[in-house]
Parts: C-alpha cells; structure tokens; sequence
C-alpha cells in the first residue's frame, strides 16, 4: 500500500541541511512503510524492530535514532494521517460548499477510509492509547501538538459556521466535543462487523444531523 | 366500552396467512385500515370516545414519527389514505409528511463504495451526486455508464434492516399501550415487519424486474427498465432509465379520446395479461410508477411489490369469469369454497357481502351480454367506488387466498387510472382476446 506524501511541515531550503532534512524524511517514511506492511502481516505486537529495520533496508541502530519505540512510529502515523486529512479538507472543491453536517461527515469518513487499510494496527494502538502512561494517550505529552493541531483545524470549520449563523457560539468546547465524537466513532468503527461497514456510516451521519440540528435549537429538543 | 377483545381474531391476515409478502405499500394499507376500525363503529359513540380514539392515533403518529426509517414513510402513505380513512385520522397523520431520511452526496457515495466497492465515478461515465427521487428505502440518482447508456441507481440508506428491527421494537411497545393493539396484533406486526425487511434486498428486486421484463416481451407498448447486474448489489440496483411522465402530467397535455382510450386499453391490456399469462402481476398502481409517453408507450418501474398467483386463485378468477356458476348451485358452491377455502355455510356475512361487492363490480366492468353494452364508460364513478368498497371489504373479511389483498388493490389501481383516462373501452372483447391466446382457458 503507497503511503501518500504530506505536504512538507517546514520550509526546507536548498544546501546541506536541506538536503539532511530530506534524506531523514525520505527513511523516515520507509520506516514508516517497512513497519505499516509488517503491522498488517504480523500485528503491531508482534513486530519486531529488528524486522521493520531489515525490511526497510537500515541498521536496526539506524532506525532507532528515528523512532525509538514502535510507539513512536505509531505517533507518526497518526500524525502524517491528521496532516493528509486536513490537505485533504482543504482542497477546493464542492465539499467546501456543503453544509457543515456533511462536511464534518466527510471528515471523519475521509480519515477512516485512509486507515482502512491498518485496521488492526489502529485497533492495536487504541488499547495502548487507553493506557495513560503510554506515549499514545490522548492525554500525553508527546500527543499535545498532535491534538493542537486537530483541535485548531476543528475549531476554525466551526468558528466559520457560528460566523455564518449555521451553528451558536460554542467556542472551545465545541472542538472538544468534536474529537471526542471522532473518537467514539473510530471505536465504533473498529468494532462494526456489518457488511461494509454500513452501520458505521448510518451511526455517523445520524449522530451528525442530530447534533446539528440540536445545536441549532440551542439544546431546546423536545425528548418527550 | 372495551376495543381490547372485539375483532382480535377477525383480521383476514392474522390467522395463518403470510403478510411476510406484502410490500410496504399494503402493509400502509393494511395498517390504514386497521386504525380507521375503530372509528368505522364509532359514529353512533359518545365524543368521549372519539376523542379516546384521536388520542391514541396521536400517540401511534408520534412514535411513527419518531422513527427514522421506512416507517416514516409508512405514516407517510398512511396519511395519504384519504379514500379510505376517515377525516380525524388524517388530521392526525398530516404531521406525518415528511421525507425518507436523504443522503447527502459524500453519503450516497460513501454507501455506493461501501456496497459495490468502488466509487460511483469509477463505474460511471457521469454520476449525478444529488438524487432526482426518494425512494422508500433511499433515493434514486441519475447515471451514464461509459458505453453511454442512461440509467438510474437507487441507492439504499445504511443500516435500514437494523433500523426497521428498531422502528418496529418501538412500534410494538408504544402499541401495547393503545387502542390499536387488538387491530393490530404482534404476529400481524411480525409479518409486517418481515415483508418490509424483504424489500431491503434489492437483488430480490433484480430479479423480479428480470422475470418482468421477460414475460411481459409480447406486449410491445410496456418498456421495463434493464438490470445492470455489474452495478448492482443487495443494497444499490443500476436499471436502464426509463422515460415518460405521470398520467396526472400527460393529461395535462389535454391529450385526444382517441389516445387516452388507446392507453386505456394498453393499461386493461397489461392488467389482465399479468392475471391470465404470467400468473404473477406488478401490485404497485402508484402514481410514480406507471410512466406514460406521447407515443402511447407505458413505462413500468419499481418491482419491491410483486405477487405470484397461485394455480387455486388462478382457477378461482377463470370460474368467476365463466359466470355460469351463478346458476348453477353445486358450481357456485365449489366457487364460494374456493374462495373461503372452508365450508360456504359457515362464510360470514362480510365475506358474503364482499362476494356481492365483486360480482356487481365484475357486471359493470365486463357487462353481461344480455346489457347489450359493448363499451363500458370508466368516467361512470361507480366503478370506482365500488372498487373502494370491494378494498376495504376485501381488508375486512376472512378469505383463503392471500392473493386477495394485492390483487384488489392493483384492480383499483387499475380503475382509477382508466377513470383519470375517462377511458371508453369495448371490454370484454378485450378480455376474450386476451383469453383467446391462451390454449388451456
Ligand atoms: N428505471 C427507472 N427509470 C426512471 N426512473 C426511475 C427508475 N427507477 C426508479 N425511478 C425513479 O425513482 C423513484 C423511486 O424508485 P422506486 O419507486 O423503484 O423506489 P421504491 O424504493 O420502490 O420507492 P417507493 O416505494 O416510494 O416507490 C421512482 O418514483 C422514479 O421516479
């Protein structure tokens, strides 16, 4: 499976350091890669560095000075997954002019279907994610710029729809709220053996039309 | 007064019969008719009392309401029953126009891969993303396929099965608490439930489409869409797209006498062909599915409800259409066990009283040659109504034939169209060269 190339996070420019700055890329997505196939075969515990370093044809030393722990490869994954994502939204398109129960649909349908094809591995990931020492908690040190970054990208579609009246004020929690929803339906996601996957989009898109239009009438529902 | 106890056990489709083959649109029937029970008896009652009944019509309408899948569309048809409900119900169910759930079109195209595996633009030369139709179970879209042929794909909403369990799960709680329970008893809910689970297979559709278009070659005036079986799937079918417009649209165009009773005939023509040549008919006289064109041509579409005809009912119809069995008292017994399947004596008054309904119908549609009328006017309301009448009894009284229901309803679809038509037709010589062609009548 190709990985896509991200847009580059910082500006490099032309000379020796550039030139560095490429090469560490360059392995550190064979790396990547290398371990993504191994994952898929073997499952991420059963993995070896030893195995990903072979395989992406580097000294197992060489590897460790990019990634020290599988958990750290993990970390890059989910990283270069949120920044494909957001080039993904950003794109010009008619997504851009949909409203927002569709667009934010679109986005967590987007992320899923990219990793579709690490299905285990992310399972793999999530019950280490639940472990608050680990580096892969949401609630980790190593994950704050992750979650900055996701949080700032949500928090600039929603702001654009209270500025156009689509949705009240929500501010910062409305963010929140957001990641955890997309939280829950990658849980979900992981666990839903329907054939295609069908009960995953018909939970997302009703969980989303409903919290739309619940937000729209301030939370005044009438439950009955 | 108590409802609780009364008809529980009259329901023509509670005793042993199959309701697991009814489509959506007469189960909306059948349910109509069920909540309308309650009010046929109560016009000599209190207020009180109706305003009992209107309350618990209420509560079913909000729980209908508050479902999301086919059985809003269920309160949908429900509210359009306004041949057979009374007023106050339709009040009640008017709230209940609303739309199937849509899918917005990052949705549709999401199911469509999540369903056949690729993305619309990859099987389609174009793919229109907003859909032209609803339908019950999802919406419709308009397609191009890369040899260029122009089709229609409908695409089902995700997960409808596990939310027509859910819907009906609520249905049955909220039931319990009503005056509908005894119209409206689990096992006939069950079955309900399992016709409408049916229809979210659209291969079962394919298929029926297939056997259609197939048997119904002869007649060069109907065009039946083309499965695309490459496209489709138990969850999206590809069809040919078939044109023409609804007979409300053609009529507009003030079209002749001349063609309308052209049409009229092809419709009388397609109706008793299905009876007495292919032994299954298409029982979804819905407006939308009947597709008229300038050239006289009739599109039919939407096969979710088809109904097979036994050879019992089959043999049934052809001994009705012989008329000799009125005089002859040892053939109209065969003929009435034929029809209640038991012993004629113990047939009850409302049953009988059907009998009546149907044979008064029959005389006006194909008269009796000692009338001495070779054209029959379908302007006449009276043929209508009295296929009204002959529905709702027909939904009232215990027969033996499962056939009953379906074919009542697409015989009353029938006449409404030829009425709209106001169709002038030579009838039974109509009948007899459909008859004619067929060796073992
Ligand atoms: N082959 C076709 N050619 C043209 N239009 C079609 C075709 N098939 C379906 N349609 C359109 O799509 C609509 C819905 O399709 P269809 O009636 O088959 O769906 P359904 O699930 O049975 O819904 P319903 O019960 O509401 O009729 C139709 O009313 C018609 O407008």
């Amino acid at each position: 499976m190709p990985i896509k190339t991200s847009p580059r996070k910082r500006n490099v420019g032309p000379g020796k350091a550039g030139k560095r700055a490429q090469n560490k890329e360059t392995n550190r997505q064979a790396i990547l890669k290398a371990a993504l196939e191994l994952f898929r075969q073997k499952g991420f515990d059963h993995a070896s560095t030893r195995e990903i370093s072979r395989r992406a044809g580097l000294a197992e030393g060489t590897l460790f000075n990019y990634f020290r722990t599988k958990e750290d490869l993990a970390l890059y994954f989910l990283e270069r997954e949120l920044v494909e994502l957001i080039a993904w939204y950003e794109h010009p398109g008619p997504l851009q002019r949909a409203p927002l129960p569709e667009r934010l649909f679109a986005i967590v349908h987007h992320h899923l279907e990219q990793i579709a094809p690490y299905e285990d591995f992310i399972g793999a990931v999530y019950l280490r994610a639940l472990q608050p020492s680990s580096k892969l908690s949401p609630l980790s040190a190593e994950r704050r710029e992750l979650n900055r970054r996701y949080l700032s990208f949500i928090r600039g579609l929603l702001a654009a729809s209270e500025a156009k009246g689509e949705l009240p004020p929500l501010g910062e929690p409305g963010a929140y709220g957001f990641a955890l929803f997309h939280l829950a339906m990658i849980t979900y996601w992981l666990n839903d053996t329907s054939a295609g996957k069908e009960n995953t989009l018909a939970a997302l898109d009703r969980c989303l039309q409903f919290a739309t239009r619940l937000l729209q009438r301030q939370g005044q529902w009438d439950w009955q | 007064m108590s409802f609780s106890t009364k008809h529980s056990n009259s329901s023509p489709l509670s005793r042993g019969s199959t309701l697991g083959r009814l489509g959506i649109q007469l189960a909306a029937d059948y349910l109509g008719f069920q909540v309308q029970r309650p009010f046929l008896r109560s016009e000599k009652r209190e207020l009180k009392q109706q305003q009992y009944q209107r309350r618990s019509t209420r509560r079913l309408c909000q729980t209908i309401q508050h479902m999301k899948g086919p059985l809003m569309k269920l309160g949908q048809i429900l509210s359009m029953q306004d041949n057979v409900l009374p007023r106050e119900v339709i009040e009640e169910l008017s709230v209940l126009q609303m739309q199937a759930p849509a899918m917005h079109p990052t949705l549709a195209r999401a199911r469509f891969k999540a369903s056949l595996g690729k993305y619309p633009e990859e099987i389609f030369k174009q793919f229109e993303p907003e859909p032209f139709a609803a339908a019950s179970l999802g919406q419709a879209h308009r397609a191009t396929t890369f040899a260029g042929d122009p089709v229609v794909v409908k695409i089902q909403y995700p997960a409808m099965a596990v939310t027509i369990q859910t819907d009906f799960k609520l249905l049955r709680a909220t039931l319990k608490t009503s005056c509908f329970s005894s119209y409206l008893p689990t096992e006939v809910i069950g079955e309900i439930e399992s016709g409408i689970l049916k229809e979210t297979d659209y291969l079962r559709e394919a298929a029926n489409v297939e056997f259609f278009r197939q048997q119904l070659a002869p007649l060069s005036f109907v065009r039946i869409p083309r499965v695309y079986r490459e496209f489709s799937t138990d969850k999206v079918i590809t069809l040919s797209s078939v044109s023409g417009m609804s007979l409300a649209a053609l009529l507009k165009t003030k079209p002749s006498i001349a063609f309308r009773n052209q049409l009229g005939l092809c419709l009388l023509q397609l109706f008793l062909f299905q009876i007495h040549e292919v032994h299954a008919f298409h029982a979804d006289p819905h407006p939308g599915n009947y597709l008229f064109s300038a050239d006289g041509s009739i599109g039919l579409i939407d096969f979710g409800c088809v109904k097979h005809i036994t050879r019992d009912f089959t043999r049934l119809i052809q001994a009705f259409l012989a008329r000799t069995w009125r005089q002859d008292p040892a053939e109209m017994k065969h003929m009435l066990r034929l029809i209640w399947g038991t012993d004629p004596r113990q047939a009850s008054p409302e049953a009988l009283r059907m009998l009546r309904t149907e044979i008064e119908l029959f005389d006006w549609v194909f008269p009796p040659a000692e009338a001495g009328l070779n054209r029959v006017s379908f302007d006449n309301p009276k043929i209508f109504e009295l296929g009204l009448r002959l529905r709702k009894e027909c939904l009232g009284a215990k027969l033996a034939h499962k056939e009953f229901p379906f074919y009542s309803r697409a015989e009353l679809g029938l006449y409404s169209y030829l009425r709209q038509l106001k169709a002038t037709l030579d009838t039974n010589h109509i009948l007899h060269s459909i008859r004619a062609a067929q060796p073992n009548m």
